[in-house]
């Protein structure tokens, strides 16, 4: 029996095949309305929209825009996170004619100041969109010259996140308050054999990492740079100082923190939790869903937000994330755009927040608006990845604020540095203090360059 | 045919000589042009451009504040710490690799050189890491050196050398001595086989001889195989300083240039001045001072091998 084909057949076969391929690709594209590309139809006005990611509650949001607009279409073009910002400020630099676009926390102020984002602050409908924002969300919005480039698109506040089973199996009955309680915890789940390094501390060298320092420092009420942006840790503020000092103790002395977690980011976190590697950490809320809600999870329904553990107290404040959402200074669709960005993330037309909401329950919980945060189904959804436990939660949006600094130009480059001297402080190369005046001085060099 | 004719003649013969070789110079060119056009787009330009780039204070960050300040990154630079230290860094990094690729890479290639059963089967496996591209060797030894599942920490536990598990890329005292094993691990495949093609165009008369006039195997060695392996060894150093120099991907995914500044090498801090920071007048003198040294040390290998062993018969 022979199975073979001619050249041919062969030849002709392939082509005919892909000549199909061609044909029907967009239109099965098009036929599927969780895919970016649906978004693109024959219209009078295209807006060109960069985002690092997608997911169907807001593509299909997307739809529900287009409905209401007949005459527009939207260009939705993926970046992954990794290169988004170096894509966006190529395509900025290039004079790319992109219309709107998430805009990162570490970067809003920095392209506004270079003149690559719109204020947004006079757009029809802004107050009301301020009005219903979480402030700190609306206020990481804002450039350094105090206007508006952006609306709230995520929120992300960090508390600390705890195994509750791991806890009470090493005799405790409620998470730690501060950050003695925190040493004394770990230690025991160490003793007890449950955990050999029961602590994560995200000490990865990696653009806006090191999300852990920030917490301790904010919980225990202190400040690491003044309202002008100048340092304060090289003395008039020792709380950063107290809490590095905590940390190499941790990490040489107490052993509660791995080895491995000078390479790990706050997301390795999250994985460690969910599968059980690690005790507790400071990690972003949404990070219980993977934990409490995902199939694969180790420890469904062990894992619990507490607030954040100060040196001393353990309500005063935490760190969060805000990424925006933004208009292009050289849009050429200015008024669809700020349309399209109130739609995603935004009331829209009908004040319901509900593609803000879907997206933001998607994910596990990153909402930044009141109304979409006390919407039954986001209550419902925080329930269910927090065991039915919402004091905290609630708690910690009302106490969170953004990284200081964060909106200056040269923030990236001196957290490096900060970084650096931070692993070189923790593994004894150089003393904390040397650190922190070494970081403070090229904190105070950058800002004169 | 008078003298003035003869002249003529010879003039008309010089002058379609010249015709011709014109045209044939025009047609090398014409021929090589998609070439030629091919290189200044894509290298001459780049390159020229990056040159100039390196000479303004250009930080993406700040678009609308480029300025020119002519040679100021470069001499900015001399004074810099972090590059001083990627400089030492790289150094030691360089030192590591090239000598220990060296080594293993000539000690094996002496071992295929042997006839032994299964040798094809060797040579092949030897080839393997080779094969596989610097960010997958990251990763690789990534989970060997993991602090919690690694298996250099489990079998060095099981031997009773460590008590406690150890992130070895990641501790200040072995991160380095990491990263070089790495790279060695990746790179003895390419200098073995250099050598052992070298090896084999050793005429055997020359051992035989040696060994009618006495000398030892030691003797040989290093009087007829290393010098025979001077063309080898030039090349192997040069690439190797050339890989050594540039490294990136293993350092981007091992340690991600710590624990704090321990494996900062020059590559690496170009990539982030330039696409952390976004500071393209910087990045780009930092990426040629890397060029000029790989340059110069170039020459230095060219000059202390180019008239020994088999150059110099």
């Amino acid at each position: 029996m022979r199975f073979g084909t001619t050249r041919r057949k062969f030849i002709f076969g392939s082509a005919s095949a892909a000549a199909l391929a061609a044909v029907k690709s967009p239109a099965a594209f098009a036929a599927d309305k969780g895919q970016p590309e649906s978004l693109l139809r024959d219209a009078d006005e295209v807006i060109d929209f960069r985002n690092w990611g997608s997911n169907p509650p807001e593509i299909i949001g997307a739809h529900r825009f287009l409905d209401l607009h007949p005459d527009v279409a939207v260009q939705w073009n993926n970046v992954s996170f990794a290169k988004y910002r170096d894509a966006l400020t190529a395509e900025f630099v290039g004079g790319s004619k992109l219309d709107s676009m998430t805009i990162p926390e570490t970067e809003l102020s920095g392209w506004a100041d270079a003149g690559f984002l719109a204020p947004v602050d006079e757009m029809p409908g802004y107050e009301a969109v301020a009005a219903n924002a979480v402030p700190a969300a609306i206020e990481a919005g804002k450039g350094l010259d105090g206007r508006a480039y952006g609306i709230p698109y995520t929120m992300d506040p960090f508390g600390y996140v705890y195994n509750r089973r791991m806890l009470n199996d090493a005799g405790f009955g409620s998470p730690p308050k501060n950050l003695d309680e925190i040493r004394a915890q770990m230690q025991a789940i160490k003793k007890a054999g449950i955990n050999e390094f029961p602590l994560h501390l995200g000490l990865k060298q990696a653009p806006g990492q090191m999300w852990s320092i920030w917490c301790f420092v904010f919980g225990s009420g202190g400040r690491m740079f003044d309202e002008e942006n100048q340092p304060l840790f090289d003395g008039k503020d020792d709380t950063l100082s107290n809490v590095l000092e905590w940390y190499v103790a941790a990490i040489n002395d107490w052993k509660i923190v791995g080895p491995d977690d000078f390479g790990k980011n706050w997301g390795d976190g999250r994985n460690d939790i969910k599968q059980g590697h690690v005790a507790g950490g400071c990690l972003a809320r949404w990070a219980l869903r993977f934990a409490n809600v995902d199939a694969d999870s180790s420890v469904r329904g062990e894992v619990f937000l507490g607030k954040m553990p100060g040196l001393e107290r353990d309500d005063v404040s935490t760190v969060g994330a805000f990424h925006q959402i933004g208009i292009a200074a050289n849009a050429q669709l200015p008024e669809p755009a700020w349309q399209f960005i109130h739609h995603i993330s935004g009331p829209e037309a009908s004040g319901s927040y509900q593609t803000h909401r879907e997206r933001s329950i998607a994910f596990g919980g990153r909402a930044a608006y009141l109304p979409a945060l006390e919407h039954a189904d986001y209550v419902e959804m925080v329930k269910e990845t927090n065991n039915g436990e919402t004091e905290n939660y609630n708690t910690i949006s009302e106490m969170v604020r953004q990284k200081e600094a964060v909106k200056t130009y040269w923030y990236p480059e001196w957290e490096a540095f900060w970084m650096q001297q931070v692993q070189d402080a923790l593994t004894k190369k150089v003393s904390v203090k040397d650190a922190l005046s070494a970081s403070a001085e090229r904190a105070r060099r950058l800002a004169k360059e | 045919m008078t003298s003035v004719d003869n002249v003529a003649l010879g003039h008309d013969a010089i002058d379609r000589e010249q015709t011709r070789e014109r045209r044939e110079s025009f047609s090398a060119f014409a021929l090589n042009s998609p070439a030629i056009i091919w290189l200044v787009f894509m290298a001459v330009i780049p390159i020229g451009w990056s040159f100039w780039t390196s000479l303004h204070s250009m930080n993406l960050r700040r678009p609308h504040r480029t300025q020119f300040i002519g040679l100021d990154n470069y001499f900015e630079l001399l004074h810099a710490p972090e590059f001083l230290n990627a400089i030492q860094v790289t150094a030691v990094f360089a030192a590591g690799t090239i000598a220990f690729s060296l080594l293993i890479g000539l000690l094996l290639a002496l071992l295929l050189n042997e006839e032994f059963p299964g040798r094809s089967l060797v040579r092949a496996l030897t080839l393997v890491p080779w094969a596989m591209p610097p960010v997958v060797v990251g990763l690789v030894w990534s989970w060997i050196y993991d602090g919690r599942f690694g298996l250099l920490n489990a079998i060095f536990k099981s031997f009773g050398i460590i008590r406690e598990s150890r992130a070895w890329a990641l501790d200040p005292d072995f991160a380095m001595a990491s990263l070089i094993t790495a790279q060695v691990w990746h790179q003895v495949p390419f200098v073995t086989i250099v050598f052992l093609a070298a090896l084999q165009t050793i005429p055997d008369e020359f051992y035989e001889a040696a060994k009618v006039d006495g000398a030892s195997r030691l003797s040989r060695f290093f009087h007829i195989t290393l010098p025979w392996l001077s063309q080898a060894m030039l090349i192997v150093l040069i690439t190797q300083t050339m890989e050594a120099l540039r490294v990136f991907d293993l350092v981007f995914v091992l340690t991600g240039g710590g624990p704090g500044d321990a494996t900062t090498v020059l590559g690496w801090l170009t990539y982030t001045r330039s696409f952390s920071f976004l500071d393209f007048g910087r990045g780009n003198s930092y990426a040629f001072v890397m060029a000029f040294m790989t340059l110069l040390l170039s020459v230095f290998y060219i000059r202390l091998l180019w008239k020994r062993g088999e150059f110099a018969r």
